[in-house]
């Protein structure tokens, strides 16, 4: 416990201290249970991409080895370096419960018609085409979870921030006042108690005074 | 021996016959397939005629991508044995058949240079077996950039058999303009097959054998392009620029009225109406709702490769060769198909059901 001047006024400011730090904590509360609020559904969509995204990669990885197996190595290496494109992402931002959180949209579709990935149709193979259509898709998945799993690990993060505050407001900060300030009231009755004592202390002397000037008077 | 190349088939087919002889016999397929793992499988083709290719390439990796080129190696060495074999006509249609390399290695050239991939990786995808050679090929591609590539290939075409700079040339204005690379592509197929068809034109029944493979090869390109594109939305676009010369098909009219059918199911019963292929097309249709339209262009394969395979009835003819070559190329796709499978861990069943006409060819073979 830290050093604390067991004073009235230091009672008082540590009343107000443990009002406030309680009032913070119930504050931090509804802010963890907002928190949880949006955070779960994002748990169960990013459960649904990350699925979506082992089952769709697998599907490319066998479509692309059944493309090299059937087609041959080089002529799907041959193709795929007539599909060299880019990937158009858009990048704004938004808050959700004071939390600036990126939000990553594609800028465009990457699933491309047979016609517009580079090469012409008559010189490659539709199971290219496919191994190609899933791959694109991937991209799709990998953007659509680059947004969701970045907003998961955001608010995430400040939950794990908002509930170790709200764990150290609950069983450090206000136990550390309630103790304090027990401290300080133990003190200042103690020290009331002791004020008592002496006060009887100096009216018994007193009285013991003047019974003595009333005894010499007497006599 | 100082090897005799003939203006007949005698000595070629001879030879040819031989090299069938190198064909893996079914125990080797039975060993690959029932081999526990990628590795062991591996350890099975090193023990075969393969050896070689394998073992060339093996201080790059044993992946499966190093075991591919070792198959490029050996059917560009046995294709272009088989070339050796003759002068004069018999020649040119042996030429004629390995032709179609040629666009698809222009191509590769064209798209790799525009991708500014590197040019020893540009020369390890190509499959030098056509009438234009490597050295050919590696002096494109020495180029510093893809205009000067494009140049290359229309000087050095004048040489060529099928002088492909012609069909560059007239659509370089439009690439130019466009940026598209596959103006350029579908340029150079539409170009090779036209040409090729007058390379065949008339002459004897060697010719008429080598044509029949091109016409097949063809119609394969037009019916997987129509199921492939019909159906979608096409704003701007020419349908007749996708019709490639030298099939069943007679024209871009008569393509571009098929396309225009618009809905798969009528596409299908018009060409199954049209083209010579009932069965094929046929069996495609059953099974295009669950496997998409590349089973179209799986079928059209195996119809090429079962007709190919039964045209060696005169000893003395081209026949043989087509039959070789159509034998070879299934073998190589088929160890692949095994390869492959074996790497991503596919189990015997699942490699069988991918392989292309295995249990009919070996019956047959």
């Amino acid at each position: 416990m830290e050093q604390v001047h067991p004073t009235r006024s230091e009672l008082l400011k540590r009343k107000a201290n443990r009002t406030l730090a309680e009032q913070g904590m119930n504050l931090l509360k509804r802010k963890r249970d907002a928190l949880l609020a949006e955070f779960m559904p994002i748990i169960d969509e990013t459960m649904r991409l990350s699925l979506r995204l082992e089952r769709v990669t697998a599907d490319a990885q066998f479509d692309l080895a059944m493309a090299k197996a059937k087609d041959g190595g080089p002529a799907v290496r041959s193709a795929s370096y007539a599909t060299q494109g880019e990937v158009l992402v858009d990048i704004t931002g938004t808050h959700v419960m004071g939390v600036p959180i990126p939000v990553i949209r594609k800028g465009q579709s990457t699933m491309r018609s047979v016609l517009k990935r580079g090469y012409s149709i008559t010189g490659v193979s539709s199971r290219v085409d496919s191994a190609a259509e899933k791959f694109e898709e991937i991209i799709d998945v990998i953007i659509e979870s680059a947004d969701i799993e970045t907003r998961l690990r955001r608010l995430g993060e400040e939950l794990r921030k908002t509930n170790r505050r709200v764990n150290a407001l609950e069983n450090i900060v206000i136990p550390d006042y309630d103790e304090q300030i027990k401290f300080i009231q133990m003190s200042l009755e103690e020290r009331a108690r002791e004020d008592i004592f002496r006060l009887k202390k100096v009216k018994k002397a007193l009285e013991r005074k003047e019974e003595a000037r009333l005894e010499r008077l007497k006599a | 021996m100082v090897q005799v190349p003939l203006k007949d088939y005698s000595y070629a087919n001879a030879r040819v016959r031989a090299m069938s002889g190198r064909l893996l016999e079914p125990y080797v397929y039975k060993e690959l397939l029932e081999a526990p793992d990628y590795n062991q499988a591996l350890a099975v083709l090193e023990n075969t005629e393969y050896g070689p290719d394998i073992e060339h390439f093996m201080l790059e990796g044993a992946r499966p991508t190093t075991i591919d080129r070792a198959f490029n190696r050996n059917l560009v060495r046995t294709f272009s044995k088989i070339k050796e074999f003759f002068v004069g006509r018999p020649e040119e249609l042996v030429k004629a058949l390995l032709s179609r390399w040629d666009p698809y290695n222009l191509k590769t050239i064209l798209r790799g240079m525009r991708a500014l991939v590197p040019k020893a990786e540009i020369s390890r995808n190509l499959v030098p077996i056509g009438a234009i050679d490597l050295v050919t090929l590696e002096e494109i591609i020495g180029q510093p950039d893809l205009r000067a590539s494009i140049d290359a290939m229309v000087v050095l075409g004048r040489e060529w058999p099928i002088p492909y700079g012609r069909a560059i040339m007239a659509h370089l204005a439009q690439y130019l303009h466009e940026h598209d690379l596959s103006i350029l592509e579908l340029a150079l197929d539409r170009f090779h097959y036209q040409e090729l068809g007058k390379i065949l034109e008339g002459g004897d029944a060697d010719t008429a054998l080598v044509r029949e493979v091109m016409v097949m090869e063809v119609d394969a390109v037009n019916i997987a392009t129509l199921m492939r594109i019909c159906g979608l939305e096409l704003k701007d676009v020419r349908i007749e620029g996708y019709f490639v010369p030298g099939g069943t098909i007679a024209d871009a009219g008569e393509f571009a009225k098929i396309m225009s059918l618009g809905q798969p199911e009528q596409v299908y019963e018009r060409l199954s109406h049209r083209m010579p292929y009932k069965d094929a097309l046929l069996n495609a249709w059953k099974a295009f709702e669950e496997r998409g339209e590349s089973v179209f262009e799986d079928e059209m394969q195996k119809h090429i490769i079962r007709t190919c395979l039964k045209m060696s009835k005169d000893p003395l003819g081209v026949g043989v060769i087509i039959e070789y070559m159509w034998r070879k190329y299934l073998e190589i796709t088929n160890l692949r198909i095994i390869v492959r499978g074996k790497s991503i861990g596919l189990i015997e069943s699942q490699i069988r059901k991918e392989m292309v006409l295995f249990g009919e060819e070996q019956r047959g073979g």
